[in-house]
Order: structure tokens, then sequence, then C-alpha cells
């Protein structure tokens, strides 16, 4: 029989790639709004303004607002505009696209679970939930990708595929978890007010709320918030835990042909895991919340470029057999 | 005209050929205990399995896509739930009828593109192999392997009045529809466990496996452990299903143009692991769009500098490039006279009778009668560009006519075909629809079909049309011992 050895197409890796990111950002607007409209409901007109602008400010691509904003249009926006690139809809699309490019390399349960979703978003209208607020339809979807996950564990193989979906999903969590940071930053650090109801969305949206209560009891601090969400080892959306998951994901790749080129991946990801590994809150506060969070995001464009260039459109010569 | 018995009461038996019932309207031995079933078996209860079947069809995303609307619709392939039944003794014979033809075809290929012996001989008019849009100039004096280069065919076979077997047309260049055979097979295993034991169906589910095997057995000289993928246009391709499918059930890569690469006349497939040669590619994409290079510049769908590393036998394309010459449909009229030539033996399975209209009589014969018959673009398939005479408008005939005067060798004639009818289960009631066969046949080291095929059915009552893109379906097609 054939051996078919390691390795996999370059171009499904890349497919399976960012579908896992295009699912994580859904997941993370889905928060957002769901923490948000709860919190906003009490919220007096000013303090809600801003707040909409701190939850557009928290996606990878927030939009360009003008004037006054409502609620019900960055819902709306946020939810069913296909033009707007971080809206829920737009994900599950191009999550859907990238599965349907490598129908025969998910399970089939997986894309079950993933086309259902699409045709779920897709047939809700937006007027549907003009009058109401969408924490039903908010629930579903968070639902929907949470079942799609546990598929993926459950029914493929946890090889070469299933680890591009945990780079994936880890390195879209790591930049979005550490994107929201900054926007809340002026307010962490003392230099803006902020009231208890926001730190408690800001911990919403990050799934952390009951986790931090056990952990630090129903005190907030901004200091024990900051703690929680960047350095705690085992909550797993906390930046530490996913660029952990990130380093693990990729020393389990192979190694490429005799050039040794997943070495630039792995010591990025290396060097990021060390650096918030040893590093204590007084010292990421002493040396500026803002330029480590940059820090963050830029050492993960960094590792996506790496990553890119290692396995997916490396150059020929390089890599033809001896 | 004999009627029939509840559940058949409304079932339609004059004018062709009926798979179940003889004229007189008994049942046929082979039919017997699939009629014994649906007499016993409440309506309610099939309509429950049509439902049940259906859904795994949808489940499965048992896909294809229609051309000729803005955008590629995705739609299900309807699937009937009542089988068609064929004897040993007729299937051996439809066997031996497609292994020669095939092997004909295949010498005939090999022929035209060295020695030329045929046209020499004036067995084919010379002119009608070059003016072929199909005629590849590239391939000759190329040696494929094994000398092989129609490693899967899928010939349409139709039942005249009598039930004779006949060609309708060859499909020698990447046919489609195998998917539907294999997936049908296992939704009707499910769904009719017992008829299915009684009736010591012949099995199938071997085809990938044997359909892998042909595909090894083309690997160039020195490569003893090939690695073998499946090139598909990509996922807007209306075959895409079945591509997946085969890729999956083979447990072999699924590639596009833009994974491919060649360097040196050596194919590589870009993986996370470098660089890793490929040695054999079933290939799904048309000759035109294969390599931008060699044949159509403008595709996106091919590798650069593909044909060349063909040339130098650093790889093998199934099928090879240039055979669908041998399926064009005005040479189709001249395969009797190719099986006599290469093999001394006369057609098996004959063919539909069928008119050239570049011959000038007989392209008068055929205007003059065009409402009585069907006439085919010959390098059109799927039923697109096609007129059946007697279900078109005056207007359509009249069109037509234009067309074949403007250009007569892009077309062919034939009469009006009847053919056979098998039973359907439509808006839960039983009622005949006309079908087709495709057996799928496969050339490695030897021919080798599996037994049975795909039966298309026309599923708008009394229409001809089998295909899946104009209103077709399909049915699970088994061969049992009589």
């Amino acid at each position: 029989m054939t051996n078919k050895g390691t390795g996999m197409l370059s171009r499904v890796a890349d497919s399976l790639y960012w579908m896992a990111r295009y699912l994580e950002r859904a997941e993370h607007t889905t928060r957002l709004l769901d923490a948000n409209i709860h919190l906003m409901l009490e919220q007096k007109p000013n303090a809600v303004e801003r707040q909409l602008r701190r939850i557009n400010l928290s996606l990878g691509e927030p939009l360009k607002l003008e004037g006054k904003i409502s609620v019900p249009a960055l819902e709306q926006a946020l939810i069913f505009d296909t033009r707007v690139k971080s809206s829920i809809i737009s994900c599950v699309m191009h999550a859907r696209e990238n599965a349907r490019q490598v129908r025969e390399q998910i399970s089939s349960e997986m894309w079950s679970e993933l086309n259902g979703l699409y045709h779920f978003v897709k047939k809700y209208d937006a007027e549907d939930l003009e009058h109401e607020l969408p924490l039903e339809f908010l629930n579903e979807v968070r639902r929907n990708i949470t079942l799609f996950k546990g598929e993926t564990d459950a029914t493929m193989s946890h090889g070469e595929e299933w680890w591009f979906l945990q780079i994936g999903r880890h390195m879209e969590r790591t930049i979005n978890m550490a994107t929201m940071l900054t926007v809340h930053a002026p307010e962490l650090c003392g230099e803006a007010d902020i009231e208890h109801l926001e730190l408690l969305a800001l911990l919403r949206s990050g799934n952390a709320f009951e986790a931090y209560l056990k952990k630090y009891t129903a005190e907030f601090s901004a200091e024990n918030i900051i703690e929680f969400l960047l350095l705690n080892p085992q909550h797993p959306h906390s930046i530490l835990f996913s660029v952990r998951r990130l380093q693990d994901s990729i020393a389990a790749l192979p190694e490429m042909s005799a050039h040794g080129q997943r070495g630039q991946v792995d010591r990025l990801a290396g060097r990021l895991v060390a650096t918030l590994s040893y590093s204590s809150v007084e010292d990421i506060l002493s040396g500026g919340l803002t330029l480590a969070l940059e820090n963050i995001i830029r050492q993960c464009v960094q590792m996506h470029a790496a990553l890119h260039q290692a396995y997916i459109d490396y150059p020929i010569e390089s890599s033809l057999p001896a | 005209m004999p009627t029939l018995n509840k559940p058949f009461d409304k079932y339609q038996l004059d004018g062709a050929y009926d798979e179940m019932f003889d004229s007189s309207g008994a049942v046929r031995p082979h039919y017997a205990s699939l009629f014994e079933m649906l007499e016993e078996s409440p309506a309610e209860d099939l309509r429950r399995s049509k439902q049940e079947s259906d859904l795994i069809f949808l489940n499965q995303g048992i896909t294809f896509t229609v051309y000729g609307k803005q955008e590629g619709t995705e739609r299900i392939f309807p699937h009937d739930l009542l089988p068609r039944i064929i004897t040993r003794k007729d299937w051996e014979h439809v066997e031996a009828g497609l292994t020669q033809r095939i092997t004909a075809l295949n010498l005939f290929l090999r022929d035209i593109y060295h020695e030329g012996r045929i046209l020499n001989d004036g067995i084919v008019p010379r002119e009608l192999v070059y003016t072929c849009k199909y005629f590849r100039r590239q391939m000759r004096g190329l040696r494929v392997p094994k000398d092989v280069y129609i490693s899967v065919t899928g010939s349409d076979l139709i039942r005249d009045l009598d039930g004779q077997y006949m060609v309708l047309e060859d499909n020698l260049r990447v046919p489609s529809g195998v998917s539907y055979m294999l997936t049908g097979r296992q939704v009707m295993k499910r769904i009719f466990p017992k008829v299915f034991r009684q009736s010591g169906v012949l099995p199938i589910e071997d085809y990938p496996q044997m359909l892998l095997q042909s595909l090894r057995a083309l690997s160039p000289e020195g490569r003893d452990e090939p690695t073998i993928v499946l090139l598909t246009p990509g996922v807007f391709n209306s075959a895409y299903f079945e591509h997946t499918f085969l890729a999956r059930q083979m447990g072999i890569e699924l590639v596009e143009g833009r994974d491919l690469i060649v360097h040196d006349s050596v194919v590589y497939m870009r993986t996370t692991a470098g660089l890793k040669r490929v040695d054999v590619i079933y290939r799904r994409v048309d000759d035109d769009f294969i390599d931008p290079l060699a044949f159509r510049y403008d595709s996106i769908l091919g590798v650069p500098g593909l044909f060349n590393a063909y040339r130098a036998g650093n790889v093998s394309l199934a099928n090879a490039i240039g055979t669908g010459i041998a399926d064009d449909k005005a040479l189709y009229a001249y395969v009797p006279r190719i099986i006599k030539y290469y093999l001394q033996q006369d057609a098996i399975l004959p063919n539909v009778e069928t008119y050239i209209l570049a011959e000038e009589s007989s392209r008068q014969y055929v205007l003059d009668n065009l409402e009585k018959m069907v006439v085919k673009a010959v390098g059109e398939s799927g039923g697109y560009g096609m007129l059946i005479g007697p279900h078109a408008s005056k207007q359509e005939v009249e069109d037509f006519r234009a067309k074949i005067i403007a250009d007569p060798r892009n077309y062919i004639g034939q009469p009006t075909l009847m053919l056979s009818r098998a039973p359907c289960f439509i808006d839960g009631a039983f009622d005949s629809r006309h079908v087709d066969l495709r057996p799928y046949v496969l050339y490695g080291d030897k021919i080798s079909i599996v037994p049975g095929g795909l039966t298309r059915v026309a599923l708008r009552k009394g229409s001809l049309v089998v295909n899946s893109s104009q209103g077709g379906g399909s049915k699970d097609t088994w061969v049992v011992d009589d």
C-alpha cells in the first residue's frame, strides 16, 4: 500500500486556518454584543454612546462611525451587514466558504453544523429583530459555534489538519482579546473613568465573569482584571492561555524538510509565551499596558506571516527535493 | 392494451419497452420480488421511505450545479425510490459489448495519434478527424503508459422497442455521475434491505478501489509507489461534490490547479511538508483548461507546464489528452466500422442510426424531416444544444434549421428514439418514466466494469431527456441472477 507520509496540501491548511479564524471572530462579535446589550439596558444615553464606540473599536476591523449612533443601528451592522467585515453574517459566510473548499477534509458532522449555522443566520431578517433584543439569536449562534467546536474535537483526527484549526482559533483569540483590552487601557490604567457595570461587560466579553469571581471574588479592581484577562494560565480566553495553545499547536506541525523553516514560527511563539509567562501585572503596568498589548498584536502578525511563509506560500527553490 | 391491477392501475404501458412488465402486462420474472413488495406495502410506508431517502441525500449534500442561470444554483439530485433491475444474462451481453467497444476506441485513439492507418485506409475520413475541435495535434507521436487513453468511460445506453440495448453516445472525456451510483446504492440498502437480500444484487462498492488500481496501473516508469491525485476545477464546478466524494473514497488528495507546480518537467504539489512529487493525475478538468501554456492561455484552472511534464513521461493523466475526438458525435456514426477495422468483429452493441449532416444526402433528408428528428450539436454534452423535433415549437425547429445550414459539420441527426420505461414512485403513486443506462468502464491493466451503472430517469412525464441539468433524476441499478 501507498504510504501517504506527512504533510497536507498547503491550500487546505490555509483554508482550515482561516475557517477557524473566521468562526472565532464570529464568536467574538457575538460575545461583545451579548455582554453589552445587557449592560446598555441600564445605562444613560451618553454612557450608551461611549459603550457603543468601545464595542466598535474592540472589533478587528471597526466601522467608521460618523455622528450619533444608535443601539439598533450598530446591532444591525454587526449582525447582518455583509459589507461589515466583522459582522456575524460575514464571518459565518467566510468560514463556510473556506469549509466548502476543503469539504473532503472535514467531517460530515462539522460540515452539517457549520452549514446549519449559516442557514440559521441567513434566514433571520433585520426586521425580525427590530423591536426586540436579539439575545435569543445571539445565544443560538454561540451555541452553534460551540457545537461545531465539539464536533471538530470529537469527529476529526487530531492530526495536522486539526492543529491548523487550533492555530487559527488561538491566533484570532489572542488578537481579539488584546484589541479589546487596548480599547479599555486608559480606563484600566486609571486615566479615565469606568463604571462597575462596564468592567463587568468587559469580563463577560472575555467569557470570564464567573471564572473571575471564583478567583478574586466580586471585588473588581483594574489590576486584577488585567491580570486575569492577560496572564491567567488557566482561563481559556486569557491571552497567556491562548498563546500557550498557539505554541503547542505550532510545535505539533511537521518540520519542513531539511530547511528547518518551522524554526522562525517556533521562535516567535516561544518568545511571546516566555515574555508573558515571566511577567507580573506590575511589570506590565509599569512598562505601559498599551505598549505591551501592541507588542502582543505585532508579534501575532509576525507569527502569521512566518507561518504563511513556512507552510503555505514558501519559495519553490528552497523546497525542491534534492 | 392490458390494464394492471392496483397499485399499478394508473401505469402507462404502451409505446415503449417496459423494464418491469411484458407486453401482456405480466411481471417480468426478475422484477417479481420487487413487485411483490410494492403490492404489499401501504403507500404510506413508501412515502415515508421516499422522505427518508430524500433526507439522506439532502444531509450528505449530494448536489449538482445548474448552469445557464445568472449564477450557479445548487440542487439536490433527485433519486427515485424504485431500483431498475437488469438480468445477469442481459448484463453479460452489455459488458461484452462495452469491452469490445472501448477496446476498439482505445486502439483508434492510439492509431490516429500515431500512424493513422485507419485514415490512410479510408475507413474514417481524414477531414472528419482533423476538423474536430477535440483533436489535439500536440498528442501526435506521444506515447501514453500502456497505450491506455481512456481510463474512465461512461457510455450511455438505451433500449429500443424490443428491449435491445444500443449505444447512444460515448463519454470519453470526463464522464460524471458515478458518485450518484454509489450513494444511491447506500441509500437503497438502508431503505429496502429485505428485497435487496432476496434479489441477490451484484455488488458495486469496490468501484473506488478499482478506479484507484486502474490509475496506479498508469504510473510512469520507475515510480512504484506513485502519488495519485484528483484534479478538480474547484468548488464552483457542477460535479464538485463527486470530486470530493471520489477523492475521499480513494483516500487520495483532491487538488486544484493552483496546488500544482511544474519544475523541470516534474509535477509537484505544494504541501505543508514541502513540495511532493505527483505521478498520476485523475483529472476532472477538460483538455482546454488543463495547461494554459499548451491549450487555452486564459485558463486559470490549469497548471502551466503540465503538458510538458506529460510529454516527458513524468506524469500520467487519466484520461489522456485528446480522447474527445473519439466521442465526437459525428465520429460516433463510424464506431461500428472502427470496431470491425481493429478487431475484425461485428459490434455487439449496435449504434443508433445516425445522419452526418456534413454529407449532402443525409442533410437533405434530415432537413426535410426535422420535426421527426433529434438533432444534436456535436461538441455539446449534458443535453445542451439539442433539438427534439416532436417536442419542439415551430420557431425552435426553424432556428435549428438555420443553424444546421450555417454549420452542418457541427450537427448530427438521429431518428426520434423511444427509450425504455421503468416504474417510478412519483407524487405517492407508481408511474412509468423513460430511462437510460450509463455503465462506468475502467481501463488500467485490463477493462473492468462494475455491474450496473447509473440509471438516469427523465422525471417529466413523456420526456426523453435524462440529463441532470434538464430535469433528470437517477435510480439505483441492480444486476441480479435470472
